[in-house]
């Protein structure tokens, strides 16, 4: 059992706060002097905005993290995996943003993320116990392969479709900032305090970077900070045994990269479609009609019409807000039995 | 407002459905009893229960991506009436 420490908690998510807050405008400023931006193509006059803001997520989560490590020892070892998983998935992203990987390359090196998690769980002291998740109206399962096999998929498919969900302004830092507080509320619920220590340095760096990400974005966060941030949360939900939590509160990321793949038929990457999921028409946004062009959300919720970019940003968020109470709701449904 | 309350349904029936998938790999597929020997034995139950699984996890799926579609094509539809 570990005992609430409320300054722990405040500690890491400030820190992490102050940090992101303090970098991301040095990181814009960087990227600008190196040429490393690409086109808002969503806007009309198509600016260039500095890439690779994420790296300031990645440096304030992981002083937030070493925060957490440091003053709650019983879960030094979660926030050291986590962090681990973290930081390897930011090394792929870095690597895409600056190089570019194949699509298939990049899926598959994401799967490697969830490498740390196994190690914590098989290394003596055995602190993170993984492989027994309790699903919502059922209760505890002990899946002896089926676990270990799908376990990959924990980390590279969060990873994968937050990845895949940043395309429009402060959509990545808002959904994401929604899933991670849906899993603190969700280990308060649950008493799976692993989750509530783990979430607010990500909650503190996603906030404060929301703030410079947000229409019309000052800084685009790079496969860097998106894939960092997606296998962040993928990570936390098994290490917290919240697995089915995790599921529902990126229902939108995940239903947004499922029915895109299942239309494109591959993995691909936004530069090489053919038919791009939305039409850029004045100042709104149109989806479009062509039954090939990628069944995005962004698709989703435009079909119904045109909007603006803020407007459309805003339906992200209240689908991410939707889920996230939707998430807390099934973890409160996990002390309950049919 | 009309889209979202509508998206917000289509969420929600996807999340309630993943809730009945997972009783159901729970009330039907964990208790099936072992297979007799002549027919695998456990062996072949180990293989058939996750075959089962991911069966009835590929009907949800394509149930989830149908309902995606019949939205998206009724909302073109309004769209452009």
């Amino acid at each position: 059992m570990v005992a609430l420490n409320p300054i722990a908690l405040a500690s890491s998510a400030l820190a992490s706060a102050a940090l992101a807050l303090a970098l991301t405008p040095m990181v814009i400023r960087r990227h600008y002097a190196l040429g490393i931006a690409g086109r808002d193509v969503h806007k009309p006059s198509a600016p260039l905005v500095p890439e690779m803001g994420g790296l300031s997520i990645v440096a304030s989560t992981t002083v937030g993290s070493v925060v957490v490590a440091l003053m709650v020892p019983e879960v030094r070892v979660h926030a050291l995996a986590l962090l681990a998983a973290f930081l390897l998935a930011a090394a792929i992203g870095a690597y895409d943003d600056l190089r570019g990987l194949r699509p298939k390359v990049k899926t598959a090196l994401t799967v490697v993320c969830c490498t740390p998690l196994i190690l914590a769980s098989l290394v003596p002291p055995h602190a993170v116990v993984i492989g027994r998740p309790t699903l919502p109206l059922v209760g505890p399962l002990r899946l002896t392969v089926i676990y270990w096999l799908l376990l990959p998929l924990a980390v590279a498919v969060p990873a994968n479709a937050v990845n895949m969900m940043d395309a429009f302004n402060g959509v990545m830092p808002a959904t994401c900032l929604l899933a991670c507080l849906s899993l603190f509320a969700s280990g308060l619920v649950s008493g799976r305090w692993v989750a509530v220590y783990l979430t607010p340095p990500l909650m503190g760096s996603l906030a404060a970077y929301y703030l410079y990400n947000r229409y019309p974005a000052r800084v685009f966060s790079g496969d860097v900070g998106s894939l960092a941030v997606g296998a962040a949360l993928g990570a936390v939900a098994v290490l917290a045994g919240l697995e089915v939590v995790g599921i529902v509160a990126l229902m939108p990321h995940i239903a947004n990269a499922f029915h895109s793949l299942a239309t494109v038929k591959r993995l691909f990457e936004r530069r090489e479609l053919n038919e791009r999921p939305v039409l850029v028409r004045g100042g709104v946004l149109e989806a479009n009609p062509s039954p090939s062009a990628p069944l995005t959300l962004a698709n989703l919720i435009l079909s119904e019409g045109p909007l603006t970019e803020r407007e459309l940003v805003r339906c992200f968020v209240a689908l991410s807000a939707l889920c996230s109470a939707l998430a807390v709701v099934t973890a409160a449904l996990m002390e309950v039995r049919l | 407002m009309g889209r979202l309350v509508r998206l917000a349904g289509v969420m929600t029936l996807t999340w309630a459905s993943l809730l009945l998938l997972l009783v159901a790999f729970e009330r039907l597929i964990a208790p099936m009893p072992t297979l007799p020997d002549h027919l695998g034995g456990p062996l072949a139950t180990g293989v058939l229960k996750p075959l089962l699984a991911l069966a009835l996890a590929s009907l949800w799926l394509y149930a989830w991506r149908s309902l995606i579609k019949l939205y998206r094509r009724r909302a073109l539809r309004r769209w452009t009436r």
